[in-house]
């Protein structure tokens, strides 16, 4: 059945007629290309979420595509503690085999299928090193002079293609438009359990599995031919793909917009980020760039789609975010001159402190000896403390410095994989939650002062005896 | 091992601070997106089995981030979804 699907998806290829129905395709969507013009050369070349390994190799008949990339598509927090516990696997594996059937500067689509492989287990033992070696067969043919570079060439991708086809638990076959347009098949299963116990359990929660899997491969087209700018590239809810009715050309075309407008509008409604602006001027380009698309496809039939004032909205974020850029640096100018003042004051007084304390301590260091002790006995008691216990001031201070820096190194908490998981989990019952963090807190600090009480008894005797000369 | 009694002081000290840092965190949290973002999960289970409600619809949903799993038990792969980093920041900005 794969093998069909990619016959039928290559045969499809818009080469020939970019106008024709893709009556194999069940989804449509949209590749974002701020140019109008997506590069085919870029396919397969992807350092999101993990480095694909690729081969894209331009022959005189046309572009081979073949790369695969581990996407770690859990949601689950904790993965490393609940996926053994519960038996379950985030990671899958995504292979794209396409290409197009003309040179490259003719060629108007990139046809071929997705194989997905659902666990670590099936790509190893499967596929993994029999697709990498074709891989590397073809990049090997980059720079040949071999008269039969092509041949080989394809040679090694059909090759790679079967494996692929004949191991993946799912295959999708895709077709992409120079313009970013993408059609995308229904997803095949190659075992009939895991694909009626899955829809089943979608099901049970009101979702399309299907439509779902057939998404998760246009997010993974999406990663490997083109770059995330305007977004955070772990966030894949600016498109999805529509359904594709292929009596209707406009429909799926004015969901687009409207998803895009609902991005720049979420990201609008920040009112404290000058980022989301920047952000949402930089998805209103590409809904710019889709819209010319469409113009150019759809020519007057275009005219029923949405209009948006684009140019007044464009006006208007690009005032926010300079509205709030120059709060945010009217602040911290002030804060800059506030602080430039209070640390110039502070290290000028500190230094003379620090002069005084010094010419001090030159002029009554001979005053401390043995024959001076009855005329000066706290000068002498000091002495005899800070070299007593010089070790354990020494350690009472780097464990200020310890404790400071770690504290102050970062936002922890919102900037670290397991800090926002933390987070993520505690913050629907908040309250309980920072009872339970301050508690554990305390608990931490009193376990500690328990369990290292040398060090809390030694500390103690040392700032005791320094407190007694002020006594 | 005085010297380690230290280092084990400051270890605790420091993971305690960190934890005051998580509570003062969810304590700043912006209560009107937290409580939009919590309705989407039924307690502390789902958020933890990533189970967060999401739209399958044409429009994508802004505040959910979808993925999937594969159940090895069950030989069935599962839709899965948790906060999206745009609803996150905005939670805890």
């Amino acid at each position: 059945m794969a093998d069909s699907q990619t016959k039928h998806s290559t045969e499809s290829s818009a080469d020939a007629d970019p106008c024709l129905p893709r009556l194999w395709a069940s989804y449509v969507g949209w590749i974002p290309t701020v140019n109008g013009r997506l590069s085919f050369r870029h396919i397969g070349d992807s350092r999101h979420p993990t480095e694909s390994i690729c081969a894209n190799l331009d022959l005189s008949n046309g572009r081979l595509i073949i790369a695969y990339q581990r996407r770690p598509l859990s949601d689950v927090l904790f993965p490393r503690i609940i996926h053994p516990y519960r038996g379950l696997s985030g990671d899958f594996w995504f292979v794209i085999a396409a290409r197009t059937k003309a040179a490259a500067i003719d060629a108007d689509a990139v046809s071929g299928q997705v194989f997905v492989y659902k666990s670590k287990d099936d790509w190893r033992s499967k596929a993994d090193q029999k697709v990498r070696a074709h891989i590397a067969e073809i990049n090997a043919q980059r720079f040949s002079l071999d008269n039969q570079r092509n041949q080989l060439a394809e040679l090694s991708f059909d090759r790679a293609t079967a494996v692929a086809s004949n191991t993946a638990d799912i295959s999708v076959s895709f077709e992409i438009l120079r313009d970013g347009t993408i059609f995308v098949s229904q997803p095949v299963f190659a075992e009939q359990a895991l694909e009626e116990a899955s829809v089943a359990f979608a099901n049970a929660s009101g979702l399309d599995l299907r439509s779902w899997v057939s998404n998760q491969v246009y997010f993974f087209l999406r990663d490997v031919s083109h770059n995330h700018q305007h977004h955070e590239p772990t966030s894949d809810n600016i498109l999805v793909l529509q359904d594709y009715d292929a009596s209707n050309d406009l429909e799926w075309r004015k969901k687009i917009i409207f998803s895009l407008h609902y991005a720049i509008i979420r990201f609008k409604r920040d009112d404290l980020s000058e980022q989301a602006s920047y952000r949402a001027l930089g998805i209103l380009a590409y809904c710019k760039s889709f819209a010319m698309c469409c113009k150019t496809k759809l020519k007057d039939k275009f005219d029923n789609a949405p209009i948006f004032n684009e140019e007044a909205l464009q006006l208007s974020l690009t005032a926010k975010a300079n509205e709030i850029s120059s709060r945010l640096q009217a602040i911290a100018n002030i804060q800059t001159a506030n602080m430039a003042r209070a640390s110039t004051l502070r290290t000028i007084a500190l230094g003379i402190f620090a002069i005084i304390v010094a010419v001090i301590a030159i002029l009554i260091q001979p005053r401390i000896n043995e024959k001076d002790k009855a005329t000066f006995p706290n000068l002498y008691e000091a002495s005899t403390i800070a070299a007593e216990n010089f070790f354990s001031f020494l350690q009472l201070g780097l464990l200020i410095v310890v404790v400071t820096w770690i504290y102050t190194h970062s936002d922890w908490a919102a900037s670290t994989r397991t800090g926002r998981a933390l987070l993520e989990a505690s913050y629907i019952r908040k309250g309980r939650a920072v009872t339970l963090f301050l508690a554990s807190a305390a608990a931490l600090v009193a376990g500690g002062l328990w369990k290292f009480r040398a060090a809390v008894i030694d500390s103690y005797e040392s700032l005791r005896d320094l407190i007694s000369l002020f006594q | 091992m005085l010297f380690l009694n230290y280092i084990g002081l400051a270890l605790c000290f420091s993971a305690a601070a960190i934890l005051v840092s998580f509570a003062l965190k969810l304590l700043r949290a912006d209560r009107i997106e937290a409580k939009k973002s919590a309705s989407r999960v039924d307690g502390l289970a789902d958020v933890l089995m990533g189970r967060a409600k999401t739209r399958d619809d044409w429009l994508p949903d802004g505040r959910i981030k979808g993925g999937m799993i594969f159940n090895k038990s069950k030989n069935r792969i599962e839709i899965c979804g948790r906060l999206s980093d745009e609803a996150f920041n905005r939670i805890f900005r």
